[in-house]
């Protein structure tokens, strides 16, 4: 190597890093950045100290209007949850189906360019729409009900799902591949042996995570008319009489999603990591069930 | 580990042939089965479904034992008479209740199976048998919740029970309800016999599709006629429609600026203070930084219940209490959404800082909250800008749709319009929303690019 010519203060200046701006400089952007935005939306928003000093008393009112929830009519209740259950499960089933092959063609490592980019671009334009703007314009087509509801969130979850999936698939190690495709391996075996053995347990781990995500969209969904619990808590609580059902319908909501979510969740982490997971539900599963030995540590020599 | 010496390894005992067992059993399920359309319906069929589970026990090499054989034909006809005494016996449609009642029946038998197969598997404890019944048993109240809603059972209104008209029980439901029972019960039976978790897996996931699929009404012909008036659909939406009057006899303005800046108004309120109020509470939902154990849980619960929530359910609660249509709602609502998600990101990461630190801070004396302050904070700072940027932007989209349950924004524009029927305006509003999700998304991988 050799040291470039350099007059003595050029050579200063490059041994000597820049000087940061100063922190005080910084710390002035970043809240005017922070406060002027802030500022413009409370005036725009007219929120006034009597507001906000009202809003603690409004909230409360509605919540002693909730609870104690009234469960009279738990049996609608339910069958509405299971609706929403139904209608994210049909619509990351389809996410899952759909995304699948989606996400080798907008990878970047499997898939030429010209295929890849047109791919990502088109899944990222399904991403942009929120499913509950999906979901009004597919009423147009298909009328309400849960079909309409899935349809919109599996649509969605193709945007989602196929990113992700593509994003898994770019990050596997290169080496089987090369290998397969020395040894003579076309593209569709290279695939089969080389990527999804890699990148499947943490695709099949988003696959849940969407489900998780679907469960809580699915259940807005009825505020379009498009199936599921969300109608129940929005139609309650337009009648001040109905709150205490509303107040059923949300703990009801709130228990499926939060056992669904410890389900789903621990399904993951047993899926990534190969083993039970530490969490409190899969050391019950494992006290009832008995089995606790990892397969795997037997073939150690 | 040694390896066995060669001589110790023994040839497995081979199996014997398949046939000699099966036929005989195939022969009495089918006898079984064509008396059951005729006999009583209880016994016959759980006889029938008792020979069944023996038939893939035995297939499964679990057991070929007759004594398992009895132990499932009497669990079989205890649990399924009772599961249609209580069918029979109703006064009223099928509703939840009543199908879980029903379903004892079936996690009775499901007792009997996982009976068998701790008798046959050493290694698991007694409670398999209470975890096969609880499995058999949900399988049947899905079913027979689902069979009612496929319209095996129709559910009956008022007027008809009044009148005395009890449906009488169908073959079709018997079978509906023991092949989704028996899908998720015998699932749970083989994967515990042979540990094969993916055939539990399978199961569910076929059973949970099927059911799905049929209560939901899911149809592909649907899909295909209106793929085919694709261009009828996109007359209605096409072309967009940007200007129109405010109400009626008034000229034609933008109406879409005004609702789309109070969009962003309600998510910059809503991301500055959820961010400032998730700062105390990720670090008390730590176990890094938080100060006891109780303030762990308690903080850890909280977010927990809050994260569950939808935010578009936060926007519903928030703008029944504060007023209908009121932006301010809108705002409560995305403070909640980025103080949850906030919280929840930070903790994580607070959970992964350096503990040195933190040790240095307190073992010179510091006070619990200027250690979470000179200690805790500085190491998550960035990580704590980086997601802000994302919490914005998860905002923007959120709040776009907040408005539809009276809660501000673009969204109350959307639903207005939509509630018109004025879909090439609903389509001008789309297209803004559409364009906006795209340019904050990039906007955002943009900053986080320059920052981190």
């Amino acid at each position: 190597m050799t040291v470039p010519d350099l007059s003595p203060e050029e050579q200063m200046a490059q041994l000597r890093p820049k000087e940061p701006i100063g922190p005080r400089v910084t710390r002035w952007i970043v809240t005017i950045v922070v406060i002027v935005p802030f500022i413009w939306a409370v005036i725009g928003l007219e929120i006034s100290p009597e507001k906000l000093w009202r809003a603690p008393a409004e909230i409360w009112v509605l919540l002693t209007g909730m609870f104690p929830p009234d469960f009279e009519d738990s049996g609608r209740i339910m069958a509405k949850l299971l609706e929403s259950i139904y209608i994210a499960w049909i619509g990351t089933m389809m996410g899952a189906v759909f995304s699948f092959p989606l996400s080798f063609m907008a990878a970047t490592n499997v898939a030429p360019r010209w295929m890849a980019i047109p791919t990502r671009a088109a899944l990222s334009a399904i991403r942009a729409f929120p499913e509950l703007i999906l979901a009004i314009i597919l009423i147009v087509p298909f009328g309400l009900g849960p079909f309409t509801g899935a349809l919109a969130i599996g649509l969605h979850s193709i945007g989602t799902l196929g990113k992700l999936s593509s994003e898994v698939i770019e990050g596997v190690d290169e080496g089987p591949i090369e290998a397969i495709s020395s040894a003579g391996g076309t593209l569709m075996e290279q695939m089969r042996f080389g990527i999804v053995p890699q990148a499947m347990p943490t695709i099949v781990s988003y696959w849940l995570y969407r489900f998780e995500i679907n469960i809580r969209a699915s259940a807005v969904l009825g505020l379009v008319g498009a199936g599921g619990i969300g109608a129940e808590i929005v139609g309650r609580l337009s009648f001040r009489a109905d709150w205490p059902k509303a107040g059923a319908a949300l703990l009801a909501t709130i228990a499926v999603v939060l056992i669904v979510d410890a389900v789903s969740s621990s399904i993951r982490r047993r899926i990534i990591t190969g083993q039970p997971s530490t969490s409190m539900l899969s050391k019950g599963m494992i006290a009832i069930t008995g089995a606790s030995r990892p397969p795997s540590t037997e073939l150690e020599t | 580990m040694t390896l066995l010496a060669p001589e110790t390894q023994t040839r497995p005992v081979e199996p014997p042939r398949a046939a000699t067992y099966l036929l005989p059993l195939f022969v009495g399920i089918a006898a079984t089965g064509l008396i059951g359309f005729s006999g009583p319906i209880g016994p016959i069929w759980g006889t029938l479904v008792g020979l069944v589970t023996f038939g893939v026990f035995a297939w499964a090499g679990v057991t070929r034992h007759w004594i398992d054989a009895i132990i499932l034909v009497v669990g079989g006809i205890l649990g399924l008479s009772f599961f249609n005494g209580v069918i029979a016996a109703r006064t009223g449609p099928i509703d939840f209740k009543l199908a879980l009642l029903a379903a004892v029946g079936w996690a009775v038998y499901g007792a009997a199976t996982g009976f068998v197969v701790y008798r046959h598997r050493l290694e698991y404890r007694p409670s398999i048998i209470g975890l096969q019944a609880l499995s058999w048993g949900g399988g049947a109240t899905i079913a027979l919740f689902t069979a009612t809603a496929m319209g095996v059972l129709a559910p009956l209104n008022a007027r008809q029970i009044s009148a005395g008209e009890i449906q009488e029980l169908t073959i079709g439901l018997f079978v509906v309800t023991s092949l989704a029972a028996a899908a998720i019960g015998l699932g749970a039976n083989l994967s515990f016999a042979t540990k094969l978790i993916s055939l539990f897996a399978g199961g569910v996931v076929l059973v949970l599709t099927v059911m799905a699929y049929n209560e939901i009404q899911f149809s592909t012909a649907a899909i295909a006629t209106q793929l085919g008036r694709i261009g009828e659909i996109a007359d209605d939406f096409w072309p967009p429609v940007w200007k129109w009057p405010k109400s009626l006899g008034q000229p034609d303005t933008f109406n879409i600026v005004r609702p789309f800046i109070e969009t962003f108004q309600i998510a910059i309120v809503g991301a500055t203070i959820g961010n400032i109020l998730a700062l105390p509470l990720a670090f008390y939902a730590s176990r890094m930084t938080a100060p006891s154990n109780v303030a762990y849980r308690i903080a850890k619960g909280i977010l927990n219940v809050v994260r569950t929530i939808p935010d578009l359910v936060w926007g519903i609660f928030f703008a029944t209490a504060v007023g209908f249509g009121n932006p301010f709602a809108g705002a409560l609502a995305m403070i909640m959404f980025s103080m949850s998600i906030m919280a929840k990101l930070l903790s994580e990461t607070v959970d992964a800082i350096d503990i040195g630190p933190l040790e240095a801070g307190r073992a010179s004396g510091a006070s619990h909250s200027e250690v979470i302050q000179y200690a805790a904070f500085p190491q998550v700072r960035p990580n704590y800008v980086a997601y802000a940027l994302y919490i914005f932007e998860l905002n923007i989209r959120a709040s776009v749709v907040i408005g539809f349950v009276g809660a501000g924004g673009i969204g109350r524009l959307l639903n207005e319009r939509r509630n018109f029927f004025q879909w090439d305006q609903v389509m001008a509003i789309v297209i803004v929303i559409f364009v906006s999700v795209l340019l904050i998304e990039w906007l955002s991988i943009w900053a986080r690019r320059k920052l981190v």
